[in-house]
C-alpha cells in the first residue's frame, strides 16, 4: 500500500483544522453511519474489517463492542485511551496533535455503535499541547454540528470531554484508567466484570486506543472489505503506525500496512544501524514485550507473527539497540520504570519489580553472583500472570527474555565484576516528527 | 445453588459464594490476607490463587464466584509454587522481629510461611525500612511489617463508613497512612488490630503485656450495651489481658466497639467491696456470709406471706443475668409472695448508632433489658412507689457501674425500713443498704443475656472472684433453698433449664443448647 492514511498530511500544518479535514472528505463516514446504519450494522462492519485494538493487546474491536449489554438501562460510555505512555511509543501523539478530527470521527462512530452519548478522551497529562488541540477540535466540530446535540439533524447527541491524566503509566491500563476517570487513584480493577459490563460510573464502558478509533473513518469511507484487504492476512488488517527509536539512522514514525517486515523497516526505511555499529537487540512492540535478537528480526510486524516467535506486536514501538548498548543496563532501566510505575496494589508486582531492580543494579555495578541470573528469571516468572493487571507481565516479560537471549552478557558482567561495555553517551535524540 | 468440586470434594453452596469461602466453609484451607468475609473484595494479596479447569491463568479464589460444574484445585504444584512465591515476596521486606512482635503466635505470615513457605531467604538486598508511627488513640503502625492487604483501609470504608486510612505513595513505596488531621480515636478502631493479619497495627493497650499463646480464652458476651457482641476474654493468672471479638454473623459479625473492648478496665479498676457488709447505726461494717444471710433470712421469714409483704419492692436489673433475675422472682414471688417487681435500667438517651456495615452500638448501655423485662415485667419506676410511701423494704440488684442518685432519691431511701443491695461498689444506693452483698461481674460468672434483637446468648466465667465475692445467682439460690428444701438446682445450667420450663417464650431451651452463637427467641 503506497497510499498513506494517517500520515498523508504529515507535511501540512493545516491538517488539524476542521476546514481542511472536511474539505478532504472528513466526517463523511460519520454522516453515512448516522444516516444509514444501525449500531448492529456498524459493529458488524467493524468485525468484518478485522480491526484489532492498537493499544497493545490486539483484541478485535468489533467483538469488544458487542460485549456491551444492550438491555442494560444504564448509560454507556466510550473512553478513548490517549494515555500513550509505553516507552518507545509515539504514534497516538501524532494523531492527537495532527489528525484530531480523524480521532473524533472515530470516537463518534464507536459511540454510535454502543449507543453512547458521553465519550471521554483520557489523555496523558504530559500531552498539554495535545489536550489543547483536542479541546479546539471538539469546539470546531460542535460548531459545525458534527458533535454535540442533535448531530446533523438526526437527533443523536454526543458529548466528548477531554480528561487529562496526572502522569501515571498505570492509568493507561483500561481499568486503572476507569478508576482514574472516576477521580480515584489508578488502581486496576479485578476482572471479571469486564468494563464492557461494569466500567466507568458502574456502567457499560468501552475503552479503545486512539489509533484503533482513528481507523474507523477509513473503514466507513472505503468499506470493510477495502480495510480487510490491507495487511498480510484476514486476522491482521489495516494500516499501522510504527514507531522506531534507538540506534537507527532515521528514527521516527512510519506508516505501513500491518505486517511490515521488521528487518526491512530497520534497514531500508530507517536507513539501518548507525555507521560503524552492529545491531544487538530489538524490542519490537514497546518496552513491555520480549526482546528479539538480530537473527530473529526477519519477521512480519503483525499480531500473530510476532506472537509466533514469542514476542508481541504491542504498540508497535520498536526500540533498536546497537552494540554500544549494555543490555543489563537497559533491562535495569526498564525495570526501574516498571518498579516506579507499579501501582503497588498487588503483591507480586509491588515487591517483585523492585527486587529485580535491586538484583540488576548489583549485576551492573559488578556485585552480581552467578545464581542471580536464575534468581532474576525466577522472580520474573513469579510475577508473570499472577497480578491483577498486565503491568506485572509487562515487567516480567522483558526480564525473562533478556536473560534467556543475552545470558552471556549477564555472565560477563558477573565474571568481570562490572560492565564490559563502552557506553556511548553522545547520542542525541532527534525530533521524532521530522 | 451451584455445585462445584474443590480438590475432588463435591460442594454445594449458596449462589454468590466465592470459591475461597466455599473452600473455607468445607474445611479446605486456602491461605489469604486481603480477603475478609465482612469486607469488600480487594483481590490484591494474590495468596489465594487457585487453579480452575478451563481457565488459562491461576485465579484469585476470593474474587471468583463458585459456579456449577467448576473444578477447582487448591493443592497442585502450580498453586503451591504461586503461594510460595507470594509468601516470598511478602517476606523479603518483612523484618524477622517475631521475638518482639505482639502478633507472634497469631500471625498469618508466620502461620502461612510455616505451612506453605520456604525456610530460606533468597533476598540479599537491603530491606525497606520505615519508622513506626503513632496513629493516635490506641494504635501504633509498625510500617515495616505491613503486607498492604488494605483490610484496615477497607474496614473504615466498608464497615464504619468514614475513611480514616488510605494507601499513600505508589508501588514499592506504598504505605498505609492516616488522612491529615485525623487520629484513630474512632470508637470502632480496635477492630483493625484484630483484622490486621500481621503485626503492623498494634494496640498500645496490649503492647508487650503478654505473649498471646500464654493467654487462655473464655467465651463471653459484651455487657457494654444491648447489642450483645460475642467476644473472647483472654486472660492469664486471673487477670484479663485483652478482649477480642468472636465471630457471630447474626449479631456482631467480626466486630466489637472500643467501649466494649476496653470495658474490662472499668471492672478491673472499680472500688469494689469484697465482703458482705451490714449496717450498725450509721455505718456499713464488714460482715461474713453466715451473718449476712441470717440477717436477711430472719427479716424475710417474718414477712413471708404476711400483709407486710405488700410493702416490699424487688428491683431486678438490666445488668444482671437472666438466671439472677429469674431467681429473684422465684425467691420473692414464689416463696415470699411479693408482687412488686421492677427493673433497674440505665438512662437511655439519644439514638442508636448504626454504621455502614450494619454494626450497631445501642444507647441502652445494659446488656439484658429484654431478659429482665421478660422475667420481671416492664415496670421501671420504683422511685414513684417509694415516694408514695408504698414501699418499706427494698431488695435491689444493681451491677450498674454508672449508677448515681439525686439528692431527692437519697432522701427517699432514708425513709425505708430495710434495704438489701447486691452490687460491686458502694455506690449512692448501696451506701443506704442495711445489708450489702458483693457479687461477681460478667467475667467472673456464668449466665445468659437476651440482647436487643431477642437473641439469647450465654457467657462463661473467665476469672475466679475474690474469696468473699459470690455470683448473684449463688447467693439467691442459697436464700431460695433456705425457704424451700425441695429446690434441687445447683448450677446456672439448672436455673436456665428451670426458667425455660416456666417461661413460655424460652420454649424449653437448655443452657447447653444455647451454643456459642446463641438462640433466637420469638
Amino acid at each position: 500500500m503506497e497510499e498513506k492514511y494517517f500520515l498523508k498530511n504529515k507535511d501540512n500544518p493545516e491538517s488539524k483544522n476542521i476546514d481542511f479535514y472536511v474539505k478532504n472528505g472528513g466526517y463523511k463516514a460519520w454522516e453515512s453511519v448516522l444516516e444509514g446504519k444501525s449500531p448492529d450494522e456498524v459493529i458488524g462492519e467493524v468485525k468484518k474489517s478485522g480491526l484489532r485494538g492498537r493499544g497493545g493487546a490486539g483484541f478485535p474491536a468489533g467483538m469488544k463492542w458487542s460485549f456491551v449489554p444492550k438491555d442494560s438501562d444504564r448509560p454507556k460510555y466510550l473512553i478513548c485511551n490517549a494515555d500513550e505512555s509505553e516507552p518507545g511509543t509515539f504514534k497516538d501523539r501524532y494523531i492527537i496533535e495532527r489528525e484530531p478530527h480523524m480521532m473524533l470521527e472515530g470516537i463518534a462512530i464507536a459511540s454510535f455503535a454502543i449507543n453512547c452519548h458521553q465519550a471521554y478522551i483520557y489523555i496523558r497529562g504530559e500531552f498539554v499541547y495535545g489536550a489543547k488541540v483536542l479541546d479546539e477540535a471538539i469546539a470546531e466540530a460542535e460548531a459545525r454540528g458534527c458533535l454535540g446535540k442533535n448531530i446533523m439533524g438526526t437527533g443523536y447527541d454526543l458529548d466528548i470531554a477531554v480528561h487529562r491524566g496526572a502522569g501515571a503509566y498505570i492509568c493507561g491500563e483500561e481499568t486503572g484508567q476507569i478508576e482514574s476517570l472516576e477521580g480515584k487513584r489508578g488502581w486496576p480493577r479485578l476482572k471479571p466484570p469486564f468494563p464492557a459490563v461494569v466500567g466507568v460510573f458502574n456502567s457499560p464502558t468501552v475503552v479503545n486506543n486512539v489509533e484503533t478509533l482513528a481507523n474507523l473513518p477509513l473503514i466507513f469511507n472505503r468499506g470493510a472489505d477495502y480495510f480487510a484487504g490491507i495487511g498480510p492476512n484476514a486476522k491482521n488488517t489495516g494500516p499501522k503506525l510504527y514507531c522506531v527509536s534507538g540506534h537507527v539512522k532515521r528514527p521516527g514514525l512510519y506508516e505501513f500496512p500491518l505486517g511490515k517486515n521488521l528487518n526491512e523497516l530497520i534497514y531500508e526505511d530507517c536507513g539501518g544501524i548507525r555507521d560503524g555499529h552492529e545491531l544487538k537487540a530489538v524490542i519490537p512492540g514497546g518496552s513491555s514485550v520480549p526482546v528479539l535478537r538480530p537473527e530473529e528480526i526477519d519477521v512480519s510486524m503483525d499480531y500473530d507473527s510476532l506472537a509466533a516467535i514469542g514476542s508481541m506486536l504491542g504498540s508497535a514501538g520498536a526500540i533498536v539497540m546497537d552494540d554500544t548498548t549494555c543490555l543489563v543496563d537497559s533491562l535495569l532501566n526498564l525495570e526501574q520504570f516498571y518498579a516506579h510505575e507499579s501501582c503497588g496494589q498487588c503483591t507480586p508486582c509491588r515487591e517483585g519489580t523492585m527486587w529485580m531492580v535491586k538484583i540488576l543494579s548489583r549485576i551492573e555495578k559488578g556485585q552480581g553472583r552467578m545464581e542471580d541470573m536464575d534468581l532474576l528469571d525466577d522472580v520474573a516468572k513469579n510475577i508473570n500472570f499472577r497480578t491483577i493487571c498486565p503491568l506485572g507481565d509487562a515487567a516480567a516479560m522483558p526480564a525473562m527474555s533478556f536473560i534467556d537471549k543475552f545470558r552471556d552478557e549477564f555472565e560477563e558482567h558477573i565474571k568481570q565484576g562490572g560492565c564490559p561495555i563502552q557506553k556511548d553517551k553522545s547520542i542525541k535524540v532527534p525530533n521524532a516528527d521530522a | 445453588m451451584p455445585t462445584l468440586k474443590i480438590d475432588g470434594k463435591e460442594i454445594t453452596v449458596e449462589k454468590g459464594t466465592s470459591v475461597l469461602q466455599a473452600a473455607l466453609d468445607h474445611g479446605i484451607d486456602i491461605p489469604h490476607y486481603c480477603y475478609h468475609p465482612s469486607l469488600n473484595i480487594a483481590g490484591s494479596c494474590r495468596l489465594c490463587l487457585v487453579e480452575i479447569e478451563r481457565m488459562p491463568k491461576l485465579v484469585p479464589s476470593c474474587a471468583t464466584q463458585a459456579a456449577d460444574g467448576m473444578v477447582v484445585t487448591t493443592n497442585s504444584e502450580k498453586v503451591d509454587d504461586a503461594r510460595k512465591s507470594i509468601l516470598e515476596f511478602l517476606l523479603i521486606n518483612h523484618p524477622l522481629d517475631c521475638p518482639i512482635c505482639d502478633k507472634a503466635g497469631e500471625c498469618k505470615l508466620q502461620d502461612y510461611t510455616f505451612q506453605y513457605g520456604s525456610a530460606h531467604s533468597r533476598f540479599v538486598e537491603d530491606k525497606r525500612r520505615r519508622a513506626t508511627k503513632d496513629l493516635g488513640g490506641n494504635i501504633l503502625l509498625y510500617r515495616n511489617r505491613c503486607v498492604l492487604c488494605t483490610r484496615c483501609v477497607r474496614f473504615y470504608e466498608d464497615v464504619v463508613g468514614e475513611p480514616y486510612l488510605t494507601v499513600e505513595h505508589r508501588g514499592y513505596h506504598s504505605d498505609i497512612s492516616i488522612f491529615p488531621g485525623k487520629e484513630l480515636t474512632h470508637k470502632m478502631t480496635g477492630n483493625i488490630v484484630e483484622i490486621c493479619p500481621v503485626g503492623c497495627l498494634i494496640d498500645k493497650d496490649f503492647l508487650f503485656h503478654s505473649r498471646v499463646w500464654n493467654l487462655a480464652k473464655t467465651k463471653s458476651i459484651c455487657p457494654g450495651c444491648s447489642t450483645g457482641c460475642n467476644m473472647d476474654i483472654e486472660h492469664k493468672d486471673n487477670k484479663i489481658y485483652r478482649i477480642r471479638s468472636r465471630e457471630n454473623m447474626t449479631v456482631n459479625r467480626h466486630w466489637l466497639c472500643d467501649y466494649g473492648r476496653y470495658l474490662y478496665h472499668q471492672y478491673d479498676e472499680m472500688d469494689r467491696f469484697t465482703t458482705p457488709l451490714k449496717r450498725t447505726s450509721d455505718k456499713l461494717n464488714k460482715s461474713g456470709w453466715d451473718e449476712a444471710r441470717s440477717i436477711i433470712h430472719d427479716r424475710l421469714a417474718l414477712l413471708k406471706r404476711s400483709k407486710e409483704i405488700g410493702k416490699m419492692a424487688v428491683v431486678g436489673s438490666a445488668f444482671a443475668s437472666n438466671e439472677e433475675n429469674y431467681l429473684l422472682y422465684k425467691v420473692f414471688h414464689d416463696e415470699l409472695g411479693c408482687d412488686k417487681f421492677f427493673v433497674h435500667q440505665p438512662a437511655i438517651e439519644g439514638e442508636d448508632e448504626v454504621f455502614k456495615g450494619g454494626f450497631t452500638i445501642h444507647t441502652d448501655k445494659s446488656p439484658n433489658q429484654n431478659g429482665a423485662n421478660l422475667i420481671l415485667g416492664k415496670k421501671t419506676d420504683f422511685w414513684r412507689a417509694i415516694k408514695k410511701g408504698q414501699i418499706d423494704i427494698l431488695i435491689f440488684f444493681g451491677k450498674d457501674l454508672a449508677l448515681t442518685l439525686s439528692d431527692q432519691q437519697k432522701e427517699l431511701l432514708k425513709k425505708l425500713d430495710f434495704i438489701v443491695v447486691f452490687d460491686h461498689t458502694l455506690n449512692d444506693l448501696a451506701q443506704h443498704a442495711n445489708v450489702a452483698l458483693p457479687v461477681t461481674y460478667f467475667a467472673e460468672q456464668d449466665g445468659s443475656y437476651l440482647n436487643a434483637g431477642m437473641r439469647l446468648q450465654k457467657f462463661q466465667a473467665a476469672l475466679t472472684p475474690p474469696d468473699q465475692v459470690l455470683p448473684g445467682w449463688q447467693i439467691l439460690l442459697s436464700i431460695y433453698k433456705a425457704f424451700n428444701e425441695d429446690v434441687k438446682m445447683v448450677t446456672v445450667s439448672d436455673i436456665m433449664n428451670d426458667m425455660s420450663r416456666n417461661i413460655k417464650k424460652l420454649n424449653g431451651i437448655s443452657f447447653f443448647k444455647i451454643g456459642d452463637e446463641g438462640v433466637q427467641i420469638k
